[in-house]
């Protein structure tokens, strides 16, 4: 099968791979219809997330059509799904908390995580080594663990498009959202306006958010936020604590979302500088995000972050989070938890998660589509792969 | 904290250093006999103290521990199972499953109630036998092993199901030793840390298959690595 291939920084390639086949009882093997690139594939690409290995397939976000079973499973041959980006085994302490990516069972490289965080979560597609070293789903096919657990059935009322970012982004957003325990007539801030921004948006006003502010200074990104209802606010314009504090009467917003993230998987603090200053699919110091949020919060208020961080903080503002007595929410996204619902919004037409595309390219061009991405030209947003097509890059109108 | 409590902080060599320097101090401080030996009689008497207790306040304030406890030769790892001791007692006890979870254990043949033999294959293909006889047995809660007369090496070991607080399921707790004896101290030494980590993993292993069902795995996965020096290339490594 055709898939892509990790070779070193900045080198994808689109190679011929052996097929996967079923190695456990509970696998099933889907064949891939859509699959996307993901902000944090970027930080792969660009070589700073460690135990990554030539030849790894990347991608976590897809969906098929399942090929085969290992064993019944609620699953059969021609189930059209989505899969979760989290591989979780639905039995342990963490799952049936429906606490999914946090699953004990799911990362084989569990001692590796162990090292450098005293714990191990769940394992991850197309991830690097410490979260699992499992294949990824930018292939024609994939093999998807704990198969009756993670992937959710989809109608053929609903396209791939619509349904293909239940597998993280949406899920992502909407979990940030939640986590902000938003009252009514609250205003929540969001920083960051990429694909996962965008759903931390529409989340926020979903679950009865007053008003929501989206933080950003690339104008596309902007526009698309306050067509789902934000305020924009552009960071290269404007002083974004000052402008808060105007908005809200000097209370600062009830929550704040950090969906910048800085997705640095150092354990050291030089390391995370490094990398820190290495900021990629926003212009903009990450941490400093992050801080940002921290400052401008109201007392007492609540900062989520969906934003990967990878190590230690360097001059970390702890001291206002404490004076201030906020609380932090944050960890990668139990997906699986979030699907069913998230679905219903989309089939109900509440929300078109299609919305974040802004180009559609076959497998073959995933390199070109790295490198667009990664360049941030053409106002990419998200990127939409699929296999078996194979035609030009066309930016949405 | 009362003394009966405390639990050593000072290594072995250091105790001794300390018990020898100690008894110096407090020697020549006392055969001066008048106040201008009295530090040195304080420190002898502190240094005399924290031999002698195999503890030292000092270490205990700043949080220092350098006592061979934490990396002694038992090396005891421990893992909550989400399933009664009972259940998990009887899939461990059966020793035939051990293939399934030991990831150097390539076989298991029972000799009779208490004796089987085990075969080992280690990275790189190496494999070699040994005999295991089991010398306590409590059904539900664990059973003690050795290695048998005739073994290739001395060791030792245990595990025990104890139930976890709450609903949590069983804690289980395994340790192996490496004897002074058979095989000598330095391989005991050197083969004890690899033991504690293949048991460590062994034991995340039993975890996944009571619980999933199946332990996870990547092996036999496609990947681009059709040619073997391209697996050179990698990331970043942690720190």
């Amino acid at each position: 099968m055709k898939a892509v291939c990790w070779n070193g920084k900045n080198d994808v390639r689109v190679e011929t791979v052996p097929d996967p086949k079923i190695l456990n009882p509970r696998d099933a093997i889907v064949r891939i219809t859509s699959t996307a690139i993901c902000g944090s594939d970027l930080h792969l690409y660009n070589g700073v997330i460690p135990t990554l290995q030539a030849g790894d397939i990347l991608g976590h976000e897809f969906m098929g059509e399942v090929v085969e079973v290992g064993h019944e499973n609620g699953l059969k041959r021609g189930d059209r799904v989505v899969v979760p980006f989290t591989i979780s085994c639905g039995n342990c302490f963490f799952c049936k908390k429906t606490l999914f990516s946090l699953c004990d069972n799911s990362n084989p490289n569990a001692l590796l995580a162990e090292k450098a965080y005293g714990q191990s979560g769940a394992g991850l597609f197309g991830f690097s080594h410490m979260y699992g070293g499992y294949a990824g789903g930018q292939a024609e096919y994939v093999r998807v663990p704990f198969a009756d657990v993670g992937p959710i059935k989809v109608p053929e009322s609903v396209t791939d498009e619509q349904v293909l970012f239940l597998s993280d982004i949406f899920p992502t957003g909407y979990m940030a959202a939640e986590n902000c325990n938003i009252q009514p007539d609250d205003i929540v801030a969001v920083w960051g306006c990429g694909p996962v921004g965008q759903f931390a948006v529409r989340s926020a006003l979903l679950l009865g958010a007053g008003q929501v502010i989206a933080i950003d200074n690339v104008k596309s990104r902007l526009k698309l936020a306050e067509q789902g209802g934000a305020v924009p606010l552009n960071y290269d314009e404007v002083d974004v604590i000052d402008r808060l504090k105007v908005m809200t009467g000097g209370m600062g917003p009830d929550s704040c979302i950090d969906c910048v993230g800085m997705e640095s998987h150092g354990v050291s603090v030089d390391a995370i500088y490094d990398r820190v200053k290495q900021s990629v699919f926003l212009a903009t110091d990450r941490l400093h995000a992050l801080r940002q949020a921290i400052q401008a919060c109201r007392k007492g208020g609540v900062i989520s972050v969906p934003g990967v961080y990878g190590g230690v903080l360097d001059k970390f503002n702890f001291g206002a989070a404490f004076a201030k007595g906020l609380t932090f929410r944050m960890g990668q996204t139990h997906v699986q938890k979030y699907m069913p619902k998230l679905l219903s919004l989309v089939e109900s037409g509440l929300i078109d998660p299609s919305i974040v595309i802004t180009h559609r390219m076959g497998l073959d061009e995933a390199p070109e589509g790295y490198k667009l991405f990664n360049e941030d030209k053409d106002n990419c947003i998200k990127i939409v792969l699929s296999p078996g097509v194979s035609r030009r890059a066309e930016v949405r109108a | 904290m009362n003394a009966s409590n405390r639990q050593s902080n000072i290594g072995t060599a250091e105790r001794w250093i300390s018990l020898a320097l100690g008894t110096e101090f407090l020697y020549r401080s006392l055969k001066k006999r008048n106040t201008s030996a009295l530090p040195a009689a304080i420190i002898g008497s502190g240094l005399v103290y924290r031999g002698l207790m195999n503890y030292c306040p000092l270490y205990s304030a700043l949080g220092i521990d350098r006592s061979s406890r934490l990396h002694g030769p038992d090396a005891a790892v421990t893992i909550i199972v989400a399933k009664p001791p009972a259940e998990l007692y009887r899939f461990w006890r059966d020793v035939q499953n051990a293939p399934l979870f030991m990831s150097h254990v390539s076989a298991v043949h029972v000799l009779d109630q208490t004796h089987s033999e085990w075969t080992m294959t280690l990275p790189g293909g190496h494999s070699f036998q040994w005999t295991a006889e089991i010398t306590a047995d409590e059904p539900d809660s664990g059973f003690e092993w050795r290695s048998a007369k005739g073994s290739p090496f001395s060791v030792n070991g245990n595990v025990r199901f104890k139930k976890a607080h709450g609903c949590r399921g069983t804690q289980v707790i395994a340790s192996i030793r490496f004897s002074r004896s058979g095989g000598g101290s330095l391989l005991g030494k050197l083969a004890t840390p690899l033991a504690k980590y293949s048991v460590r993993n062994d034991l995340a292993r039993f975890k996944s298959l009571m619980e999933a069902g199946e332990i996870p795995t990547t092996e036999g996965q496609p990947s681009g690595r059709v040619w073997a020096d391209r697996a050179l290339v990698t990331s970043e490594v942690p720190a």
